[in-house]
């Protein structure tokens, strides 16, 4: 099949490849330009502000290795909504997906697991296989269910996945500022987990961990099933050519809730991550937007999961900077939102022109 | 209890008419949360500085419908995905009200209207319901009475027989979000008139409630109004359950979400 999707020629592959970086590469510079205009105009010192807009994310090991980390997290959500792109489906839960699976893994990790685990004379590893698997089948099964109510009764998964992330949000918000909170502490959070079951940082003192080199090693092999094996390729065709795939014989509203639980497990395994390398322990609100971000970043990256990794990085350096740089001239003001809100506009302009055609 | 119930009706309303619009166009209202909130917020505004609560409600109009024409239009000239430049609103929204109202009001809290503008409060919560329902009934007869009405439902369901006519369905799909926009306007400020006061969040899950009621009324302006009145009346008992103190708070907040996602299930169910 490569031989047909594979420009014959060097030089229209390689303008192949300009055409599809131009519209990430104006996204993020819209975002960028955006940004920086808002920062001058409320910032006392616009100068000074826009200047460690730019610089800040590289001045210490502390802001770049947050940077990368913050990138890992995001390179593993976002893999899972191209994943399920590719079958055809917007996820839209993303956000519920990392939290409850944080909120799991924070409250089996810091709860008394290690403790069981210890009498019955078995390694803190246990725990965190435990706690691992609890998150990657909880965000799976937040996944699924969206899926499988389109397989069945054809509702649209983009609604259902919305609605059940957004209902369960504040249900986790209650767990955390209720049952689980720890009681010794001023935050509304789960008690810390152990240092045993903490991942280690590798670039002191900012929080990167082994979790960045998984990412990339997941983004790259859900590249490789994608793009190169017989099943990657029947769930591409569930996506861009669905009556094709009926036609052959594919199990297209099969394979499209598979691939929404593959795209929840993948959030499930960034809100793990997220507890065991990051934060150490589940406070409120903890996705704070990272599953938006995450489709943000899978539609930038034109639904492939290789270039997911760039627009990942890309993506966390902006909020880093924009962080650093509200802080720095004490703004409070959170640009997320309006980064998020650029991405999609844009991006969206590219997007379907692209989808109509299959 | 009913006049408590109708007034918590009266923005859902609103709000289910612009889905409905939006719905019958062949796009699914997503942007519905953040353009009701874009709404409000610029009712409180334009109410507070000007001290009329009637230019609130007209400038709200004014902005909101001029936005989500921009956006109507983008999506139609790009041939975007409506979905993705919807949802772009949504945080167009989250993005910037927090920094316009920092700006205009030093806070990002809670605006009060009310010392500024005399028709807010009771007057406008009792006085909402029935204006909605007298926009449903129009609506209803514009739909089923006029060609515009007929082209209006055909830009989804049918856009090759407008073409065929000789008119441009993404002109109507505009016309669409541009409705839909009018109607959430409304929501908005029936929301800060009633309440007298802008707050964050204020829409509360109401653009996503309007969507499933648009799917339990079964597209019909009328029967969305008994969708709304049934959620409007969910909406008050659990309101009644949180004064008890029996059921936090937070959970009360993801209920019109759930109750939407059933609502969802439900109607398909019965549609098979």
């Amino acid at each position: 099949m490569n031989r047909f999707t594979r420009g014959p020629l060097r030089a229209s592959r390689l303008a192949r490849l300009a055409s599809h970086a131009a519209v990430p590469l104006a996204s993020f510079g819209l975002a960028l330009a955006l940004i920086a205009a808002l920062i001058a105009l409320s910032s006392p010192d616009p100068l000074s502000s826009v200047a460690s807009f730019f610089t800040r994310p590289f001045s210490s090991a502390w802001y770049l290795g947050n940077t990368l980390d913050m990138a890992g997290l995001l390179i593993l959500a976002g893999t899972g909504s191209a994943v399920a792109l590719r079958a055809g489906a917007f996820n839209l839960g993303g956000e519920a997906q990392i939290y409850a699976p944080a909120l799991a893994s924070a409250v089996i990790l810091a709860g008394g697991a290690p403790r069981a685990a210890a009498a019955l004379g078995l390694p803190p590893i246990a725990t965190a296989f435990l706690a691992l698997a609890a998150a990657i089948a909880l965000g799976g099964a937040l996944g699924f269910i969206p899926g499988i109510l389109r397989a069945r009764l054809g509702i649209s998964e983009l609604l259902s996945s919305f609605l059940l992330s957004a209902a369960l949000i504040p249900v986790a918000d209650y767990l955390v500022s209720g049952p689980f909170r720890d009681t010794a502490g001023n935050l509304v959070a789960t008690k810390p987990i152990g240092d045993a079951l903490a991942l280690r940082s590798i670039l002191p003192p900012s929080h990167l961990n082994v979790s960045f080199f998984v990412a990339l090693a997941v983004a790259v092999a859900a590249w490789f099933f994608l793009s190169r094996t017989e099943p990657g390729y029947r769930l591409r065709m569930t996506g861009s050519a669905r009556d094709f795939a009926r036609f052959a014989g594919f199990p297209v509203a099969r394979a499209a809730a598979l691939a929404m639980a593959v795209s929840g497990a993948l959030h499930g395994l960034a809100g793990y991550f997220a507890v065991t390398g990051t934060w150490y322990r589940c406070h409120e609100g903890f996705s704070s937007g990272m599953g938006w971000s995450a489709l943000a970043i899978a539609l930038v990256a034109r639904r492939n999961p290789l270039a997911v990794i760039p627009a990942a990085i890309a993506f966390s350096w902006l909020e880093t900077a924009s962080d650093a740089a509200t802080l720095s001239a004490s703004l409070s003001f959170d640009a997320t939102p309006l980064i998020q809100a650029i991405i999609f506009l844009v991006v969206s302009a590219r997007y379907l022109p692209f989808r109509r055609k299959s | 209890m009913i006049a408590d119930i109708l007034a918590q009706a009266a923005p859902l309303l609103f709000a289910t008419l612009g889905a409905l619009a939006s719905e019958y166009a062949g796009v699914l209202a997503v942007f519905m949360e953040g353009t009701i909130t874009i709404a409000a917020f610029s009712c409180a505004a334009i109410a507070y500085t000007s001290g009329s609560a009637a230019l609130g409600v007209a400038g709200s109009a004014l902005v909101t419908m001029a936005l989500l024409f921009a956006v109507a239009r983008f999506t139609e000239r790009t041939r975007a995905n409506p979905f993705i430049t919807g949802i772009a609103v949504n945080f167009l929204a989250a993005g910037l009200i927090p920094r316009l109202s920092t700006l205009l009001f030093g806070t990002q809290g809670v605006v009060q209207i009310s010392s500024r503008v005399s028709l807010a409060g009771e007057s406008v919560r009792n006085a909402g319901f029935p204006a909605a329902l007298s926009l449903a009934v129009a609506f209803a007869l514009f739909l089923s009475q006029t060609s515009q009405g007929l082209s209006l439902r055909n830009a989804g369901s049918a856009p090759d027989a407008l073409a065929a006519r000789g008119l441009e369905p993404g002109r109507y799909r505009s016309l669409s979000w541009v409705i839909a926009a009018f109607f959430a306007s409304l929501a908005g400020s029936e929301l800060v008139l009633g309440l007298g006061a802008y707050v964050p969040a204020i829409s509360a899950g109401r653009g996503w409630t309007a969507l499933a009621a648009v799917y339990l009324g079964y597209r019909s302006p009328l029967l969305c109004v008994i969708a709304v009145i049934v959620f409007a009346s969910a909406s008050y008992l659990t309101d009644i359950l949180q004064g008890t103190g029996k059921i936090p708070a937070t959970l009360i907040l993801g209920l019109p979400y759930a109750l939407a996602l059933a609502a969802f299930v439900i109607a398909r169910k019965k549609k098979q």
